[in-house]
């Protein structure tokens, strides 16, 4: 069955912050041809970040990085974190299988998650 | 029978940044370009003759690289083949296909179909299709019975009835012996290419531009298509496409306008043309804005000749050929040059030497390459959108381009002089 596509919700660009325990994280859609489905997190200071991925491991990702550039991280659920440790930059990329509605909430629980990582 | 690694089969003229699927000439694009291409053959013919065209044009070129693919990896019998044909299709980007046919014909049915889908993603709220959209997937499923079951190339005919661009739940191909047997053009490999091709040459910001695309390459080297058969990359859908495909497509057309309608010509070859912006304006500027890219080189610059090299080794990378700049004066000129390019390779060995530059991809993405180095804001990192792309592109670009060099008129290389109008 191929993903079912709900045309009536609007794409929107507001971000949205997060505080977890204190660590302020902002979340906004990334500019992508997926519906919903790529977000990016405000930069990190890159030494957080360049941290973040051992974290992650921690919590069950599991590291799929094929460069030490730029790394990419897969939750048990098909998510995936990528992390530019030079630049900062997480980019949040929600399974393709997340039905549309979901997919916001669903880069929110990972962005969550990210920053109580980084608490 | 040896396991199908899409890298172990793509291989690069190092020297001519032309890159090559188990010796057929193959590249990087996106769903936005193949959409565009495809939907300027159905402008240009009508949809029932571009249908044929791209049909064709598909089993054709499909023919060449499963034959090739199924003798490296030593598949002989008709399951085997069956097997890497559809293992292929996915692994380049295509989506999933179900071949349920043998020599006498049969059915096919295609799920996540690039074409179909990635035109229901982008098109689907706003426009409601006729026709439907995976002619390659037709002519591809054709090809693979062809080469399956031993048939001579052209012998397969396929028709696409349902399909998932016109709101079906999937897409289902029916394939026939033709009736209309053709017999298939000049072979267009390696080492035509290298016969089509001049001598390279360097540039300016090489140290600049070789290391990326050395990094790009070793990055494309693991993309596949995944569960679906799809690869997301880079903020778009992105396929390993067979350069034979675009070319048959384009230059038939052109040959069925100069004969049908002559008067045409010229507003067929400016949307030829304007294939090279939506390319570079959705692939190159998806890949400078990506995490990846980030990763490897660093955020984007305001920097118009800095944006101008990266889209060399952009250009390279996507295996369009060893693109150079020439010339680069900021907000003056931009010279682009290239001892080959995959249209004008094919032209060469199709129809020999032509009256006039026809690489009309390598002609707009010059001009695309110039504005989006001097026009886009990188800084604030743009998000690409049908909008920008029109802010971007219609109405008139400043910036006017002439091909002063050209292979397919029998200059050793191609230039394209990009000026500030």
């Amino acid at each position: 069955m191929q993903t079912e596509i709900d045309w009536d919700t609007p794409e929107n660009d507001d971000t949205t912050r997060l505080d977890v325990g204190g660590a302020v994280l902002g979340l906004r859609l990334s500019q992508s041809c997926y519906r919903r489905l790529t977000w990016e997190c405000e930069l990190l200071e890159p030494s957080k970040a360049a941290s973040l991925s051992e974290k992650l491991r921690a919590l069950g990702y599991c590291d799929e990085s094929r460069f030490s550039w730029v790394h990419e991280l897969a939750r048990p659920d098909g998510h995936h974190v990528i992390i530019v440790p030079r630049t900062g930059r997480i980019q949040i990329r929600i399974h393709y299988l997340t039905p549309f509605a979901q997919r916001q909430a669903c880069a929110l629980g990972v962005a969550r998650e990210i920053a109580s990582a980084l608490n | 029978m040896a396991e199908l690694k899409l890298n172990s089969l793509r291989r690069y003229l190092l020297e001519h940044e032309l890159m090559f699927l188990a010796g057929q000439p193959a590249v990087y694009h996106c769903h936005h370009f193949n959409l565009f291409l495809d939907q300027t053959i159905d402008d240009a013919l009508g949809a029932e003759q571009s249908r044929l065209v791209r049909t064709r044009a598909a089993r054709e070129f499909s023919h060449r690289v499963l034959a090739a693919v199924c003798d490296r990896l030593g598949a002989q019998t008709p399951p085997e083949r069956l097997q890497v044909a559809t293992e292929l299709f996915s692994a380049m980007g295509h989506g999933r296909l179900e071949l349920n046919a043998d020599a006498r014909g049969g059915a096919v049915r295609g799920t996540h179909l690039h074409y179909g889908f990635a035109w229901h993603e982008k098109y689907g709220q706003k426009v409601r299709r006729r026709d439907p959209a995976d002619a390659f997937a037709t002519g591809y499923a054709a090809a693979a019975i062809e080469v399956a079951f031993g048939l001579r190339p052209g012998t397969m005919d396929g028709t696409e009835h349902s399909c998932f661009a016109l709101r079906a739940p999937a897409c289902n191909i029916e394939l026939t012996p033709t009736e209309r047997f053709e017999e298939p053009g000049p072979p267009i490999g390696e080492a035509e290419s290298r016969q089509a091709s001049g001598p390279p040459e360097d540039g300016l910001y090489e140290d600049v531009i070789q290391p990326i695309t050395i990094g790009l390459k070793e990055f494309t080297a693991g993309v596949r298509g995944d569960e679906r058969g799809l690869v997301q990359a880079f903020g778009v859908f992105v396929t390993m496409h067979l350069a034979g495909y675009y070319n048959r497509i384009s230059y038939d057309s052109v040959d069925v306008i100069q004969r049908t309608a002559p008067q045409s010509v010229g507003v067929l070859e400016d949307l030829l043309r304007e294939s090279g912006h939506v390319c570079v304006f959705n692939t190159f500027g998806g890949i400078l804005l990506s995490p990846e890219w980030e990763g490897l080189v660093g955020p984007p610059p305001d920097d118009p000749a800095q944006i101008v090299a990266f889209c060399m080794a952009i250009g390279r990378a996507l295996g369009f050929g060893r693109w150079i700049v020439a010339d680069f004066v900021p907000e003056r000129r931009f010279v682009l040059r290239t001892p080959c390019s995959y249209e004008s390779v094919y032209y060469r060995a199709r129809y020999g030497v032509a009256p006039r530059p026809v690489e009309y991809m390598l002609q707009g993405a010059a001009i695309a390459t110039a504005q989006l180095a001097h026009r886009v804001r990188w800084s604030e990192k743009p998000r690409l959108t049908p909008e920008y792309y029109q802010e971007l592109f219609k109405g008139g670009v400043p910036w006017r381009a002439e091909q002063t060099q050209a292979i397919v008129c029998g200059a050793p290389v191609s230039e394209i002089v990009v000026t500030r109008v």
